[in-house]
């Protein structure tokens, strides 16, 4: 408080009040422990003992503020669980990322129909026309592929698939809910409407017929099919988390200085109902990822040929007593990342739910 | 109070004029202040008027509810005129829920109003929308009674400062901006380094400083503040008060004070506006106001302030009963069921204290908040008589005792009879058996805005051409 500020009038009513703070004068019977500060009475922020000296405290408070990312990672540390779903998440996207480093052959390339996991055979895996020992770790199947470079290589489309459909269902649902929220009346009435009845709709079924309506398989219409069908939870989400933030005081405050509907719904109450909308997609993927198999499982996939998991499912199915690894390998990849997202969204959840004072003062 | 007149002569007239001749005088009174502002500004055009203005809460939702539920509109603001004067300081006080925050809101447009008009520089901007107001709100600024919830949790400082500036278009470059909210942090009495905080970091009093910058952003008229220091400590108060105080002497600021707290409006207010259950039953110039009220309510609020003095202690006048519902505010004059100074009708015997408590029974009788079973039930634990005459005995005694106040007989009758009807169950026979014997003018017409000293006063005491000696309280 020593620094002048720049425009300081000579106002000397001005400079007393000023002064009065500074030096606890204006009320000599509290503010004597700690000089500086206005409000000495109050709860010192963040924990800190009242008489750490005050250049120190500004500094530390500063150090000290939770942002959301340094929310995320004190959280995560925590909650080990959930940093075990981020992990399997992680790892799992960038072997997606670098499958074709990772696998040990290519998709496409055919060895012996329906060898069991953890088996050998013959192949000239690098086109020299040299006929190596081949290994197996997961098997090989009914056409002769390698089911572990499948199931890697279904990463890709699978995980690709999900996070496109998260990313529609959020973008489109979240301007719903926003606009039903913060208009209200006839608008909130109408878009609702539309979500019900939306809502009322099998998932698979809705997939199904946008598919058809969309003219068949391919990944845009499959993300846009299963997108479409999430719509309604991110909108019922943001709906009402915008019903009590537009009563908020910031927000008068907003319209108070003459912001625009726009600004204070992106800029004011957007990013107050983030949390929860981060919460929602990390649980919406692995439904993204299921809905992907199930539409693969029937045939309505991304393609009959691109390696998907869904699509390793429903292929191994006609010869599950035979051959159970050729579905059972790609269904544990299915269960291991759904779970890992799962475990990864409710610690998100928890974070986020304790309120921001607490997060604040921890 | 629809039918009220301000002291300012003519507004229609002077309506079309008002904004050249205000806009042309930017730098008058730039160190006048207090009284003498007040005074010299009364023959201008008010700054901004409210002009009957109403605000009516519907409480139904849906046509079910109009059926079967409670679908009168509760009357939050009801009838209000107001006039706020460039540079001055006007505080409108009364007890939480009388509709002063309602009225401080639908003054800048935040809330729309049922009724009537406001007026800034003479222009009407009643119900403009988002963007015809845009303009009027550089002018008019609020500060709000929670700073903490008034600040966006997830900005800076230095993004809540700038926001006014961005969606009016002042300044260049963000640099531009940033430099002006460092001096508006100067200005407030905030460091620089504090650009990058969040709010949630600073004290309470720090926060409403950040409140009290953002207002000053867009250099306003006028500033609306709802409660500004109530949630405030009162060591922090006073430093809010003394800085709102500097900065409008500084920027020349009409300042429009809502709170209910008396000894802030004595600290800060030039002229003061009292509102009772959605009217303003009272304003005058502040000095005036403390020294001469008269108003009945405002009487018995100021007798509630707290003294150090003891000299200066005089006897409390504590109202009876609580506010009533603005959903079903009482007829003629509001106060009527809790006035101290309800006017007797001409033909009462007794003096106004007997006359007080007799009403106050019939008051009770009316809302219904005398119950004989529960008497009954307490006679028979004391294993007194049960029996009609005794409970309304015990009503009497209760209620309007003896020693209280020695009744003439014929209301002595009436209150005795009331009490038996109501020991009998018959509620409907009592309540007019009370209405006919205590009748006041109070309640049969709206009180009329009587001119007083450099404000006006709405009760029939004070008004000549009604019953009822002024000096009786």
């Amino acid at each position: 408080m020593n620094d002048e500020p720049p425009n300081a009038r000579s106002n000397p009513d001005h400079e007393r009040t000023r002064n009065a703070e500074t030096d606890g004068g204006l009320d000599p019977g509290i503010g004597r422990n700690s000089p500086s500060e206005p409000e000495p009475t109050e709860t010192p922020p963040f924990g800190e003992p009242m008489d750490v000296p005050p250049e120190y405290r500004q500094e530390e408070s500063v150090v000290e503020h939770r942002s959301l990312r340094s929310r995320i990672v004190r959280g995560l540390r925590e909650d080990k669980l959930a940093l075990f779903g981020a992990v399997v998440v992680v790892g799992f996207v960038l072997v997606a990322v670098f499958a074709p480093y990772v696998a040990p052959y290519d998709p496409g390339a055919t060895f012996g129909f329906m060898q069991s996991p953890d088996s050998y055979s013959q192949a000239d895996v690098d086109g020299d026309g040299s006929i190596e020992r081949v290994w197996h770790p997961l098997g090989t199947d009914s056409f002769g592929y390698d089911v572990l470079s499948r199931i890697i290589f279904g990463a890709r489309v699978s995980l690709a698939v999900a996070l496109a459909t998260v990313l529609v269902a959020f973008t489109i649902g979240t301007a719903i809910g926003l606009a039903a929220g913060f208009y209200g009346g006839w608008i909130d009435s109408v878009l609702m409407r539309y979500v019900d009845f939306q809502w009322a709709f099998p998932e698979i079924i809705l997939g199904v017929a946008i598919i058809a309506f969309a003219g068949g398989r391919g990944v845009e219409n499959v993300v846009i099919a299963i997108g479409i069908a999430y719509i309604d939870d991110f909108a019922r989400l943001i709906r009402g988390e915008v019903l009590s933030l537009r009563e908020e005081e910031y927000v008068t405050a907003a319209r108070a200085i003459g912001m625009s509907n726009r600004r204070i719904m992106t800029k004011e109450i957007l990013p107050n109902a983030v949390a929860p909308l981060i919460v929602q997609a990390t649980l919406m993927i692995p439904l993204a990822i299921l809905a992907e198999a199930g539409l693969s499982f029937l045939g309505l996939g991304v393609s009959p040929t691109t390696p998907t998991w869904g699509l390793l499912l429903s292929d191994g199915r006609q010869f599950i007593s035979r051959a159970w690894w050729i579905s059972v390998m790609p269904g544990i990849a299915i269960m291991v990342v759904v779970l890992a997202f799962n475990t990864l969204g409710d610690g998100l959840r928890d974070i986020f739910d304790v309120s921001d004072s607490e997060v604040e003062q921890r | 109070m629809s039918r009220s007149t301000d002291s300012a002569p003519a507004p229609a007239e002077t309506e079309s004029t008002s904004a050249e001749t205000t806009a042309s005088e930017t730098d008058v009174g730039t160190s006048a202040s207090g009284e003498a502002n007040a005074d010299a500004t009364d023959a201008e055009a008010p700054l901004l008027a409210a002009r009957n203005i109403s605000k009516y809460y519907d409480q139904s939702e849906g046509f079910l509810d109009d059926l079967i539920g409670d679908a009168r509109p509760v009357r939050a603001v009801d009838g209000v005129d107001l006039e706020v004067r460039r540079g001055e300081t006007l505080a409108v006080v009364g007890e939480s829920g009388c509709g002063k925050s309602t009225l401080g809101r639908t003054l800048l447009n935040l809330e729309s109003v049922t009724g009537g008009h406001i007026e800034y520089r003479g222009e009407d901007i009643t119900g403009l929308s988002g963007s015809a107001m845009q303009p009027y709100r550089r002018d008019l600024q609020m500060v709000f009674q929670d700073p903490l919830a008034s600040l966006n949790p997830r900005q800076t400082v230095g993004e809540i400062l700038k926001a006014p500036m961005e969606v009016h278009g002042i300044g260049e470059s963000d640099e531009e901006r940033t430099e002006r909210v460092r001096e508006l942090l100067g200005l407030v009495g905030l460091k620089e380094g504090h650009l990058d905080r969040y709010p949630r970091q600073f004290s309470g009093g720090q926060q409403q400083r950040v409140g009290v910058a953002r207002a000053l952003t867009l250099s306003p008229e006028l500033i609306v503040a709802d409660e500004p220091v109530s949630a405030l400590d009162v060591s922090v108060q006073a430093q809010i008060l003394d800085l709102l105080d500097d900065l409008q002497t500084e920027l020349d600021l009409a300042l429009c004070f809502v709170t209910h707290d008396l000894s802030v409006v004595r600290h800060v207010a030039d002229r003061v506006a009292v509102m009772y259950l959605g009217e303003i039953i009272e304003t005058a110039p502040v000095e005036e106001l403390f020294a001469n009220p008269r108003h009945p309510y405002t009487k018995s609020l100021l007798s509630a302030v707290p003294r150090i003095d003891p000299a200066a202690r005089t006897d409390r006048t504590v109202l009876e009963g609580t506010v009533p519902s603005p959903a079903d505010p009482p007829s003629g004059c509001r106060f009527h069921t809790r006035c101290p100074a309800v006017i007797p009708p001409a033909e009462w015997a007794g003096t106004q204290a007997e006359f007080k408590s007799a009403f106050t029974f019939r008051n009770r009788v009316l809302g219904e908040e005398i119950d004989p079973e529960a008497i009954r039930t307490r006679l028979s634990a004391e294993s007194a008589a049960t029996d009609n005459d005794a409970v309304a005995t015990r009503i009497t005694e209760r209620f309007v005792p003896d020693t209280d106040a020695q009744l003439p007989a014929n209301a002595r009758k009436a209150i005795e009879n009331a009490a038996a009807r109501l020991a009998n169950g018959e509620t409907e026979a009592a309540k007019t058996t009370v209405t006919e014997a205590f009748p006041s003018p109070c309640e049969d017409e709206t009180p009329r805005d009587t001119p007083t000293e450099g404000g006006h006063v709405a009760c029939h005491r004070v008004d000549p051409e009604m019953p009822g000696d002024p000096d009786v309280l």
